[in-house]
Order: structure tokens, then sequence, then C-alpha cells
């Protein structure tokens, strides 16, 4: 049933409706060997029918001969499809045109794009487009003209931080796949002489000399930018030489470590009254389109219910292809407690501690070894303070030789 | 054709075990239930309308009543008739 259909709808097929002495026009046209399908009488003299392309210009001899009236009702399949193309010239012409269009763009390279297994750390990513662009790879060539190995060649030749480079097409993209030499500790790899001289004033408690010249001692003070170990060896001369042989100063590249006491100060003034701001946890939250005259509120309301709070803004601009003038603007506020607390003393100024030491920035493996302070002026609303902090650190610092 | 004649085929076709309706040119009628009839062997159509159809064949007609009757095909050997069928009927001479 459906392949006959199918085999219909290829060779096409005409609906037709006949009218006349039907039995008789349906034996001559079965004696001369045209094939009817679906017949459906509508009325006695009345039937209509379908009849392939082929076998419909033998029924209007029979139509003429039985003296029945054929009516076309409808034609389908491919033929006539084919024709009703046809007269749309621009349509074929535009298909065609499109497949053609596609086929020969994707034979391009349209993008170039650098992958690595680990991420980039010596190059940049945009120097090996770069190199790859001058070699010959570049947006808009022709795929076929590329020359793989040759590229890749360039490449590594030109970045030697590289130790393999591929090249592979995904599409009209060129993949640039990269491994990077991995390469030895700077530490290692450069020669240079240097000094160590001190980071910050301090007396030097620990004195490791691995390469170079000491030149202070332990218990010695020193300031800033004094030079520790020096780079420059001169090769001191023992009793057993001769004074007259004299050696050229070595240059070194001077390693060690020096640890000393150093010391912070600074003067605080506390106040022993203070209210603070405490988060009770609730907020609120406001979405508004900021404009230069204007916030149009999206979601929530621009003043809170809260009696005391705090607020935060968060600002998106607009996308800037619009360039519009807005930005969308995220408002919380957060519900705070005002408490009121008068501090003792000693609690303000471990307090003042606290905060110095969070001013000071001090690496966390530096260890504090010692705190005093001095009380300056005392009042019943405020306490001045002076702050010391003693603390044991490294202060070396390399400095290259002039 | 002659009764001799007929009787002379019958007995080659049952000597030889051959299809009858090929050595007597007597159509062979299969059903699928009351839904589709197919009639090989056919000499034409008669009368056609959706609920009477009347099939000529050698030495008389065959007579299909029913409902919504749809010739799904017509071909010089063989009808193939879609529908409600509900009677079937000889009418020799």
């Amino acid at each position: 049933m459906y392949f006959r259909k199918i085999l219909l709808f290829i060779v096409g097929y005409v609906v037709v409706l006949a009218e006349g002495t039907i039995e008789k026009f349906i034996n001559m046209s079965i004696n001369r060997g045209l094939k009817l399908h679906d017949l459906k009488s509508i009325s006695p003299s009345k039937i209509r029918f379908i009849i392939s392309l082929n076998d419909f210009w033998g029924i209007r001899h029979i139509a003429k001969k039985t003296n029945c009236k054929v009516k076309v009702l409808d034609k389908k399949g491919l033929p006539f499809f084919w024709s009703k193309t046809k007269k749309r010239k621009f349509l074929i012409v535009g298909s065609a045109l499109f497949i053609i269009i596609i086929y020969a763009l994707s034979n391009f390279v349209w993008f170039i794009d650098v992958t690595s297994h680990e991420e980039l750390t010596y190059i940049d990513e945009n120097k090996i487009i770069e190199i790859a662009k001058k070699s010959g790879l570049k947006p808009g060539i022709f795929k076929k003209n590329i020359n793989a190995q040759q590229i890749e060649r360039n490449i590594i030749q030109q970045i030697p931080q590289l130790s393999w480079v591929g090249l592979q097409f995904q599409g009209t993209k060129a993949i640039i796949d990269v491994v990077e030499r991995k390469l030895p500790d700077e530490e290692y790899t450069n020669r240079e002489p240097r000094h160590i001289v001190a980071a910050k004033d301090g007396v030097i408690l620990e004195l490791l000399v691995m390469m170079g010249q000491p030149m202070v001692n332990v218990g010695d003070t020193v300031e800033r930018g004094e030079i520790l170990i020096s780079g420059i060896i001169v090769q001191e001369t023992g009793e057993d030489e001769t004074p007259e042989i004299e050696t050229e100063p070595q240059q070194v590249r001077a390693r060690g470590i020096v640890r000393a006491k150093v010391w912070y100060e600074q003067q605080a003034t506390i106040d022993l009254h203070v209210t603070n701001k405490i988060r009770t946890g609730s907020k609120e939250t406001v979405y508004y389109i900021e404009l230069p005259d204007k916030k149009i509120v999206l979601k929530g309301s621009l003043d809170s219910t809260f009696a005391n709070y705090e607020t935060e803004h968060q600002v998106t601009n607009l996308p800037s292809i619009f360039k519009l003038p807005g930005r969308i603007v995220k408002t919380t506020f957060f519900e705070v407690d005002i408490v009121e607390k008068t501090y003792g003393k000693e609690e303000a100024i471990a307090l003042a501690f606290k905060k110095f030491k969070k001013n000071l920035k001090l690496p966390e493996n530096v260890k504090i070894s010692d705190q005093q302070s001095k009380v300056l002026v005392e009042t019943n609303d405020k306490v001045v303070v002076k702050l010391v902090i003693e603390t044991i650190e490294d202060i070396t610092k390399y400095v290259p030789i002039k | 054709m002659s009764k001799k004649k007929q009787k002379l085929s019958k007995t080659v076709a049952d000597a030889f075990d051959l299809p009858r309706e090929v050595i007597m040119d007597i159509p062979k009628i299969s059903m699928v239930g009351n839904q589709q009839i197919t009639i090989e062997n056919h000499r034409g159509i008669i009368q056609y309308s959706d609920e009477k159809m009347r099939i000529c064949i050698t030495g008389g007609e065959l007579i299909i009543l029913g409902k919504n009757l749809i010739v799904d095909s017509i071909v010089p050997e063989e009808i193939k008739i879609y529908g409600k069928i509900n009677n079937v009927m000889f009418d020799l001479f």
C-alpha cells in the first residue's frame, strides 16, 4: 500500500473526477492496460480515482469514446513539484548557491585557537598566533594551501620554550596544540652577581652564609640598605702567601639567611566608648535601574523598613553594545543592632595591638617575640599609648651589583 | 465456452493437479474478513457504486453488496476492493 503510494508519488499522479457511463469507462481503461487506483464512487454516474501521470494521457482518448467528462482535481508528485520549482528559478539558484557557498567556506580556516594541556607560563598565546600568521596560517586561508608541518616547525624554531607543536583542523577552526618545555627555576639559571642587603632596620640574631662575603656579625645593629652579605669576594691574603700577588675580586651571587630582631613602633589613640554596629542577619534587597536623573525600581522598595541599617550596592552596567545610559543596581539593606560598649584600659590596649598587627601585614611565618605598650596620656574618654612590637624575621633583600 | 469443453478442462486440471482458475478461466476470489475482497481473472465492471458492485466474470457476474466500497486498484487481471462487505453473490447464466 505505502510502497505503491511512494511509487506513485515519484512518477506523479493525478486525481481525476469522471462523469458519465463510468462502468464502460473503467472497463475500457482496464483493457487498455491503464491502472486505476482508489476508485470511489460519488454518485452512480460519478467516480473519483487516482491515476499515474503516464497513464493519464491515455484516459482522454477513452473519455472521448465513452462520452465521459474528465476533470482533474489535483496533481501531485515529484514531476509537478519539479515543474513548479522550475518556474521559480531563483529559488533553485539560491539553494544551489547556498550549498556551494557553505561548501566553499568550509574549505577555509576562519578561527585559530591555541590549546595546551597545562596552562602556559612562559609564553603568550598571542605570540604563537602571531608566528602562525607570519608563517601563513591566518583566518581566511584555503585549507589545502596550509603546510602544517612547515608551520609547526616555524613555531618551534621561533619559540624555544616549546617542546612540541601540533596543528590540526576541526572544521573551519585550526587548533595549535602546544606543549611547553619545563625550564629550571630561575634561582639556578640566573648567574648574575648580587649582594644581600638589609630590608629593615634591626639587630642580627642569626647569620648563615652560603655564598658571598659576610659584612656583619651576629649582634650587629644594621640599617636598612646596609650590605649584609657581599657578592664581591676579596681574597684575603693569608700569612703564608706573598702579598705581592693581587687577585682580582671575584663576583658571586650572594646567598644566605639573615635573621634579625626588628621593632615596629606606633602611637595610637583609643576611644574608650565605642558604638558598634552588629548585623542581625536579616536583609532586604532592591533592584533598580539608575538613570542620570531617575531611578526605576524593578523589584523591592528603595526605603528600608529597618530602623538601623547598612547598605551595600552592587552595580551591573548594561551591555555596552546598546550604549544605554542606565545601569542596574542591586542594593542590599542589612539590619544592624547598635551596641555601645565601654572598654577598660587593658582591653583597649589589646584591641589597639590587634589593629596594629593587622596594619603591619607581616608575613605568616614571622613570629612576634615581644610586645610592649606605654601609656602616654589617659583621660576618661581616651587613652594614648605607644605600642612596640618586636619580631624575628628574615631581612634579606637581593640587590644586583652595579 | 461449451459444456463439453468445460468438462474436459476440469478433467485436465484434476488430472495434472493444475489450478482450476488458470485452466478453466474462472475467477479466484479471496477475502480478508469482510473488509477486503480480491477478484482475480475478472472480465470488467458492469455496475459501480459505493454500495453495490457488479463484476463481470466468465459465465455470469459477481455481485458484491456492502458499504463504502472503494476499489483500491483495478488492473486487467485483478480487482481489489476495500470496504464493509455484506454480501457476495454469483449470478451465473
